[in-house]
């Protein structure tokens, strides 16, 4: 019978309290094996038998060290998050993400809820990461860019955060992707709120992952650490809108501190929200301009077939008109109707239809842009 | 001796029928009305005395009773006046005591016994008519809106309480003349009012999107909103939509009218509103100055919107609970008010256009990053307009700023060209819905929706493909459709089109902004 067999409670208890006495954990645990032959063992010592055999003094070790109190809150942490029916995942755990285990972060104790059997049946994980304030722009090129990795079998990993990550996630539900949420907070509290709808649906079909125990509400400082997680886990990190003082970009600097790959989509010269992205391209980050560019960059072959310009054969001749001035500069329905010479109800009929089957999208001020199909 | 008269109260929104009856019994002198009168009623005790002498008759030494019956309902207002200084005439014999059961008399009195116009006349001799009433004694100043009504009815308006007096006792005016009533003066054919709205939509430089989509709003009747910049022109474009909105018909002016004489608004001094209210209404606006409220009862913009437009500028802006109060109107077309005990129903079926910005700085629509709002921010300024609101609005559309260049450019279509087609759309509604409660699109029964709006099997299934692909709600379905109707309407044709269907479409773009959000 293994340790974790027969008191599971009292080994996750002893992940998690090696993993809190000090940053990074692996290398605490480093420490305390040199003297240790496991975890375990550090846990039952004494804390005058610590004092001796560890050898770095008081100072450089958290004071949770010699704390029993300590000790048991890390057993009651575990107990509570085995009853709530969370699934612990350490390193040595088959299910415990394969590229996380290599990465130099790499949290002790995991706290998941949903398929935690999926997390290594992926043939690749993919990070989104970006802006929570941004635009509808950057949320189609997210989304458009997941849908279209679906059939490749590729899981997105974001952070369930507003905006890009939401994106990110719903892409990854609605197209029927394995998904996995590394939260800042406890893998049971639902922040932002708003997103208690893609929350509810990813613990169905995908995986809530935290290091923080259940019932953490969500600290400022607790979501650069779980970008960590998020570079760690993934093959690559695409970047698909932030701006110069967005998180994401501390996660695309993880990402390569991991030595992972970082993509990023280009955005205009001119816009704020977008220059992050730019200054990452800049520094020789992988540039997407299609979905392609992200199978390349995770060595996966794109064996479908490449569709041409032919798709404008299957247009009548206005639609071509108003298709290809779209193709040339975005514009609404009065610019369009101007330039084509049509009535605007013309223009508009045009514009569903063009819409409808893809060639052209909207954004929610009313201006229409020739979309690539992804 | 005791003597019995008709005449008409206000309540709230509503006429009713008031007999005064006046006791004159020997005693002590003294004046006292009874039935539920207000301040009003009560002071004209003075008024009467001050008339009834101040025209040269003798005021009765005894004790007089007046009762206003019904007794339990509450009277306001001053058109007693009249009815109980010639009940009491009428008690101590000055005119014989006749009962005259088809006479009724309404009007104000001053001190030297003149009389004055009131409020509601319209309603109140529509109500006499009803009630078989033939002989009406009002105002002078009132007599336009008297003899507005169809039925032919005899209407003396008097001068004097002297002029009253002499009617009942002969049958005469002053002039002699007998019965000077409607056959004479109501045969004029009535002629709806031509507007002149102080904007044009010759004068907005571009904007032809949004010019197409309020057209498609006047011709069917549709409530709109418009989402757009500050200073792109909104406020402008919804006021330049009175001058494209279809003339009145005689149904609907007098039913307009009967609402503004109740409110006391008259047009041009005449009590007939021949032209279509555009009520517009500011943010500040409450909850009880939109639906109606207060005591005693006012009317709300909803009731005077009547038959008409009300516009509502910076919708996101108004307090929640008016905008709130709007769905109950916009579903039933008429508004219900309980106020102080008394439950009214009042007609309010208008077309809501309402006009407001996309995020609160307003920018959000212009681009190059001049939008300084979060998505937050912007998401919870949306949130203010609540769906069940949103769904009860056929057109949505986002207007932007036109381009510098583009300022004072071309000269626009003029609004009186824009007019003749809306009238002939709205014809082709008239005459479709000859034997329906509804005269307009936007108004189809659900139960109809079939029988008017049916398209073909592969529309249908285009629109339904349309429906998924944009995230829109089944809700939806139903204003697409009415709005498919009426771009069919203004092509002048029967059969729904897939085009149509595609167009009507693009007016959903708040929903579609939703259900991309999400």
């Amino acid at each position: 019978m293994t340790e974790k067999e027969r008191d599971p409670v009292r080994y996750y208890a002893a992940r998690y309290w090696i993993g809190r006495l000090g940053r990074p954990a692996h290398a605490v645990l480093d420490a305390l094996l040199q003297v240790f032959s496991g975890p375990e063992e550090a846990w039952e010592e004494s804390e005058k038998a610590l004092l001796r055999s560890v050898r770095f003094g008081k100072g450089t070790l958290s004071d949770r060290f010699y704390q029993a109190e300590f000790r048991e809150e890390s057993l009651r942490v575990c107990s509570a998050a085995l009853r709530k029916g969370m699934r612990l995942l350490c390193p040595e755990d088959g299910d415990y993400p394969a590229l996380l285990k290599e990465s130099s972060g790499k949290p002790l104790l995991l706290f998941c809820m949903g398929q935690t059997e999926k997390l290594n049946a992926s043939r690749a994980m993919l990070g989104v990461v970006g802006a929570r304030n941004c635009t509808a722009y950057g949320r189609s090129v997210t989304k458009s860019l997941c849908a279209a990795l679906a059939p490749y079998g590729i899981a997105v990993v974001s952070g369930l955060a507003r905006g890009i990550d939401a994106a990110a996630h719903g892409a990854a539900l609605e197209n029927g992707m394995f998904t996995v949420a590394v939260l800042g907070c406890g893998a049971d509290v639902i922040y932002p709120a708003e997103n208690a709808g893609i929350y509810r649906r990813i613990k169905e079909h995908g995986v809530i992952l935290s290091e923080y125990p259940p019932g953490t509400t969500p600290f400022k400082s607790n979501f650069p650490a779980r970008n960590r997680i998020i570079a760690g886990m993934s093959e690559c990190v695409l970047v698909s809108e932030a701006g110069l003082g967005s998180g994401a970009l501390i996660t695309a600097g993880l990402a390569l501190d991991e030595g992972r790959d970082v993509l990023a989509v280009p955005a205009d010269i001119d816009r704020a929200s977008g220059s992050g992205c730019n200054m990452l391209l800049k520094n020789g980050a992988g540039c997407v301009t299609s979905y392609r560019d992200i199978l390349s960059a995770l060595r996966i072959d794109t064996e479908k077939a490449e569709a041409g310009d032919t798709e404008i054969a299957g247009l009548s001749e206005r639609e071509r008109k108003i298709f290809l001035l779209l193709k040339k500069e975005p514009g609404d329905c009065d610019l369009l109707a101007e330039a084509a010479g049509m009535s605007v109800s013309d223009v508009r009929k045009i514009l569903t239809m063009l819409e409808i089957n893809g060639y052209i999208k909207r954004r929610s001020d009313g201006v229409y842009y020739a979309g690539q199909r992804p | 001796m005791f003597s019995k008269l008709n005449t008409f109260g206000i309540s709230g929104a509503r006429v009713f029928a008031i007999t005064v009856e006046t006791d004159i019994a020997r005693g002590i002198p003294n004046f006292e009305v009874v039935g539920l009168g207000n301040e009003a009623v009560r002071e004209s005790r003075k008024r009467v005395r001050s008339a009834i002498v101040n025209q040269g008759f003798p005021f009765p030494q005894g004790r007089i009773t007046l009762n206003l019956a019904p007794a339990g309902l509450r009277k306001q207002g001053t058109s007693l006046d009249l009815p109980i200084a010639v009940g009491i005439l009428m008690s101590m014999g000055a005119i014989p005591a006749r009962h005259f059961p088809d006479c009724a008399l309404i009007g104000e009195l001053s001190l030297d016994g003149g009389v004055r116009g009131i409020k509601g006349i319209l309603p109140m001799v529509v109500l006499g008519i009803r009630n078989g009433i033939r002989h009406f004694i009002i105002p002078a100043e009132n007599e336009e809106e008297a003899l507005l009504v169809k039925e032919e009815i005899s209407v003396y308006p008097v001068r004097s309480l002297g002029e009253a007096v002499l009617i009942l006792k002969s049958g005469k005016n002053r002039e002699g003349n007998f019965f000077r009533g409607k056959t004479e003066k109501g045969k004029i054919p009535f002629q709806p009012g031509e507007t002149q709205p102080e904007w044009d939509f010759s004068d907005v430089a571009g904007q032809e999107g949004t010019k197409r989509a309020l057209e498609i709003a006047a011709s069917g009747g549709h409530n709109i909103i418009m989402f757009g910049s500050a200073g792109c022109g909104k406020t402008m474009m919804a006021r330049c939509l009175a001058g494209i909105m279809p003339p009145m018909t005689f149904e609907e002016s007098f039913a307009v009218s009967q609402i503004y004489s109740i409110a006391g608004i008259t047009e041009n001094g005449s009590a007939m509103i021949r032209e279509r209210p555009f009520r517009m209404v500011h943010a500040g606006v409450t909850r009880a100055a939109l639906i109606g409220g207060g005591r005693p009862l006012s009317l709300g913009e909803v009731s005077l919107a009547h038959g008409g437009v009300l516009f509502i500028d910076e919708f996101s802006e108004v307090d929640r609970n008016a905008v709130e109060a709007l769905r109950q109107p916009l579903e039933e077309k008429q508004v219900r008010i309980h106020h102080c005990g008394v439950y009214e129903c009042v007609p309010a079926d208008f077309m809501l256009v309402a006009a407001s910005n996309p995020c609160p700085c307003g920018n959000l629509y212009e681009g190059n990053g001049s939008c300084t709002c979060s998505p937050l921010q912007i998401r919870n300024y949306l949130a203010r307009i609540s769906g069940p609101i949103l769904d009860r609005i056929d057109i949505q559309t986002a207007v932007k700023r036109v381009r510098a260049d583009r300022i004072g450019q071309k000269e626009g279509e003029p609004s009186a060209r824009i007019r003749e087609r809306v009238i002939r759309t709205r014809e082709i509604q008239t005459e479709r819905f000859r034997k329906e409660e509804f005269r307009v699109n936007a108004a189809i029964s659900r139960n109809c929706l079939e029988k008017y709006c049916g398209i073909p099997p592969a529309a249908r299934r285009f629109l339904s493909g349309a429906i998924e692909r944009f995230g829109l709600s089944v809700r939806a379905y139903e204003k697409i459709l009415k709005v498919a109707r009426t771009i069919a309407d203004m092509e002048g044709r029967e059969q729904i089109l897939e085009e149509d269907l595609a167009e009507a479409l693009q007016y959903r773009c708040m929903e579609r902004q939703e259900a991309e959000a999400a």
